[in-house]
């Protein structure tokens, strides 16, 4: 925990209050732009969200539209002409597009959708990047011994749950599938570690011919390959999808980063005290690789933002009726003489994306120095 | 060396053999009908109605054969499920094996229940149809047992998982062989084969790629030496800044904002001409796209800045770090300038860590040309990728895909062997990674 403190005091100002606006707006969306009212009085007492005809008086957002709220007068104006507004209040202040929906406010709204993949990316690659990134770089291909007999023994059932999982239905499924991974724990526990004759278990091969495979297919063919697989439309199969893609690489560098670790000499004499594995990796392996796992958070949470916001550039896999940076910018293409369509959600998208790529470049370029 | 080249290539096989086998049983989860596709592709009418004309093309598509060389299922299964043409009769059988019966009264039980629905079609019974038709929603518990094959019919409560070999007759083996003599299938969009329509696509996406790949190089080596020759000049922490910021830029943006502002009289900036490529009938597609080139200069450009802005970093870190090294200390007190020591020894260094990172960079620029194709309407991959999707034109999209995988898998290996020549220090062994 004291690394982390660390690395917020070290990041820049800028990083900072960039980091702390996009939460806000992100978390915040509702509250921002929403043509309800937040809180107002109607004919039942006290109510909150509540739409325009029914209140009686109450508080308005900062900007009174709703992302897909269309005001039929002002269509495809800029921010710089004249518009047709009661007060400066409904003014739009980026403009609207050619049905009339306000700009900013699906800037606001687009941002908490660009929150949640990012969000959610990170975690889910980190999670099994980590997984994978321990198996294959610090137990490796031979951290983890077992009987040969055991081994194949292994093997054989993993063969049998699996089919059983296959042709059974609801939870005992589930739980066959789960079953060999478990047996896999149970007697790589139960077997003396120090022995000679046992063999490794080999995650580092196992994990780096998955790797191989994933990375063959270029990134974007494969992302729509699937989407199209998938029925229908929706951000959960996006954020599956990206995560998919995007776990090899976390793997890598973690890969990478622990083996790097585990020759220093405070692990080698935490092993000769006969200390176990999984204490030696959350104790001492895992706080030293606190630095890189931040640069891969920063970057994963641009690479997600960056594929989410091209999916929906290019209307895939994204549903259609949500307003996002990328579907924003979709509407320039067809809308030649409306500049401020052009610029503003891309400007978005570059303003997050620069932010979180300076913020890994700086941590990455602090460990270089040291 | 040649040791490890066929090690290398060696590798490559059973990844190129996992990757088809996947794409293979993805061809066979997506959601549309190929007997469906093509029967409406050649234009027939009401193509559900008409059984025999549907049974025909499941024959003629090889959807009668198993899907793979060997199958493991439950030791009650009917050896090949596939032989039954109606996709929900099929899935009856498939609801019928999981109860538990026998392969061969499956079989004969979904043939007179065939036989019985035929028979209230004729007698136009909708009741009964209706009641039928229920049983193929298939989140009901379905009883069969009224049928003459099942009613005494042995059920088994244990199942033992049971190989049946099914020898070279099976889909996958067939789709694959066809695949190895170059033939893709069709296209479903406009009858075309597919594998043309991908020949012509990629051409135009790799000539695009390869301008691209070539420019951003030497525009970057060049820039890269400029920034690194004096890291802390004026000009040169300008042009890095410049740089930084370019790197962030998504690419669909900038293509976005060139088009808008540039190709336009909106904006007084009508530079460039307008996107979209003149088609020129009977010539071949190496002479469009020579015939197009002005149309090109802007895409290029675009994609072109996007990888400059990456390289360029890159080259700039790998010169400096081996500035700081000891051969390069050596090198000036031997009374070489500081020009004289770039250029005979460090740049040499600083481009070998390049190769794997081009390689790399090779593969994603196909991603960015997708986007670029949608853009500025140019018929590469990406563009014909996205219109087969929309259209569920799969024959066209697993050609994509397989071709694809095949390039990457490729300039990878390539970039191992360069990377072993120009890197004596690399010791060539398989386990490289």
């Amino acid at each position: 925990m004291m690394n982390l403190k660390k690395y917020i005091i070290n990041l820049k100002r800028h990083h900072k209050i960039g980091l702390i606006v996009f939460c806000t707006i992100a978390l915040l969306h509702k509250f921002i732009a929403n043509e309800k009212y937040i809180v107002a009085g109607t004919e039942n007492g006290i109510a909150f969200f509540v739409e325009g005809e029914k209140a009686n008086k109450g508080i308005k957002t900062l900007i009174p539209y709703s992302p897909n709220s269309i005001d039929k007068k002002n269509r495809k104006v800029g921010p710089l002409s004249k518009q047709d507004v009661p007060s400066l209040y409904y003014r739009h202040w980026l403009g609207t597009d050619s049905v009339g929906r306000d700009v900013l406010a699906g800037i606001i709204h687009g941002s908490f959708i660009a929150f949640k993949v990012g969000v959610v990316t990170v975690l889910f690659s980190l999670i099994i990047g980590l997984l994978f990134g321990y198996l294959s770089g610090y137990l490796g291909d031979s951290g983890a011994r077992i009987k040969k007999s055991t081994f194949w023994l292994w093997v054989l059932s993993v063969l049998l749950f699996w089919f059983y999982g296959l042709y059974s239905h609801g939870i005992v499924s589930y739980i066959c599938f789960a079953i060999p991974f478990l047996l896999l724990a149970f007697f790589i526990y139960k077997t003396p570690q120090h022995k000679k004759g046992n063999m490794g278990f080999p995650f580092d091969v196992i994990v780096f011919r998955i790797i191989e495979i994933i990375n063959a297919i270029p990134g974007l063919f494969i992302l729509l390959l699937i989407l199209a697989l998938f029925r229908e439309r929706s951000f959960t199969n996006v954020i599956v999808v990206i995560v998919f893609l995007r776990w090899p690489a976390v793997a890598r560098h973690l890969r990478a980063e622990i083996l790097k670790i585990k020759e220093e000499d405070y692990v080698k004499a935490a092993k000769s005290i006969n200390l176990s594995d999984s204490k030696i990796f959350l104790h001492h392996v895992l706080p030293q690789a606190i630095s890189p796992i931040i640069i891969i958070c920063a970057f994963s949470f641009s690479t997600a933002v960056l594929t989410e916001s091209t999916l929906s550039f290019l209307g895939i896999g994204v549903p259609l009726d949500q307003v996002t940076w990328g579907s924003l910018l979709k509407e320039a293409r067809y809308d030649f003489d409306s500049w401020w369509l052009a610029l503003f959600p891309g400007l978005a998208i570059y303003a997050l994306i620069f932010l979180f790529n300076s913020i890994g470049d700086r941590i990455n370029n602090q460990l270089r120095k040291v | 060396m040649l040791r490890y080249l066929l090690n290398r290539i060696l590798i490559a096989v059973p990844t190129l053999v996992i990757i088809s086998v996947v794409i293979f049983y993805m061809s066979k989860i997506i959601p549309q009908d190929p007997v469906l596709a093509l029967l409406n592709y050649r234009g027939v009418d009401n193509a559900i109605k008409n059984d025999a004309q549907y049974e025909r093309i499941y024959k003629e598509l090889n959807l009668n054969k198993p899907s793979f060389y060997f199958s493991v299922l439950p030791n009650n299964y009917p050896k090949n499920l596939n032989k039954i043409v109606d996709s929900n009769l099929r899935g009856l059988a498939k609801t019928l094996a999981n109860q538990g019966f026998d392969g061969r009264d499956v079989l004969n039980a979904i043939d007179e229940f065939d036989k019985l629905k035929q028979k209230f079609e004729e007698e136009k019974n909708t009741q009964q149809l209706i009641e039928i038709n229920k049983l193929f929603l298939k989140d009901e518990i379905i009883d069969l047992t009224f049928l003459p094959s099942l009613r005494n019919a042995k059920r088994i409560k244990f199942y033992y998982p049971k190989i049946f070999w099914h020898g070279g007759e099976n889909q996958y083996h067939l789709w694959l062989s066809n695949i190895l003599d170059g033939s893709f299938g069709i296209s479903i969009a406009d009858g075309k084969k597919a594998l043309d329509k991908v020949k012509k696509a990629m051409t135009w996406t790799l000539s695009f790629t390869l301008l691209e790949f070539f420019l951003s190089l030497f525009l970057s080596v060049l820039i890269g030496v400029f920034l690194a020759y004096n890291p802390n000049g004026k000009s040169q922490i300008i042009v890095n800044q410049i740089l930084y910021l370019l790197y962030s830029i998504p690419i669909f943006w900038m293509a976005t904002m060139l088009v808008v502002y540039f190709t336009t009289d909106d904006y007084g900036l009508n530079i460039f001409p307008s996107v979209g490529i003149d088609i020129y009938p009977g010539k071949s597609t190496i002479e469009q796209i020579a015939l197009n080139y002005k149309k090109l200069i802007l895409p290029i450009l675009c994609i072109a800045l996007h990888s400059l802005a990456y390289i360029t970093r890159f080259v700039r870190r790998s010169l400096m770090d081996e500035m700081q090294k000891d051969y390069a200390s050596l090198a000036y007190s031997k009374g070489l300038t500081k020009k004289e020591v770039i250029r005979k020894h460090a740049l040499k260094n600083s481009l070998i860590p390049l190769i794997t990172t081009l390689a790399k960079s090779f593969a994603a620029a196909f991603g960015g040309v997708l986007v670029i194709e949608i853009v500025f309407n140019i018929p590469g991959v990406g563009r014909l990728l996205v219109n087969s999707i929309d259209y569920g034109d799969w024959n066209v999209i697993f050609c994509i895909t397989l071709i694809l995988s095949f390039i990457t898998i490729i300039s990878f290996i390539i970039a191992d062997i360069l990377y072993s020549i120009v890197s004596p220090k690399v010791q060539l062994n398989s386990n490289m990674k």
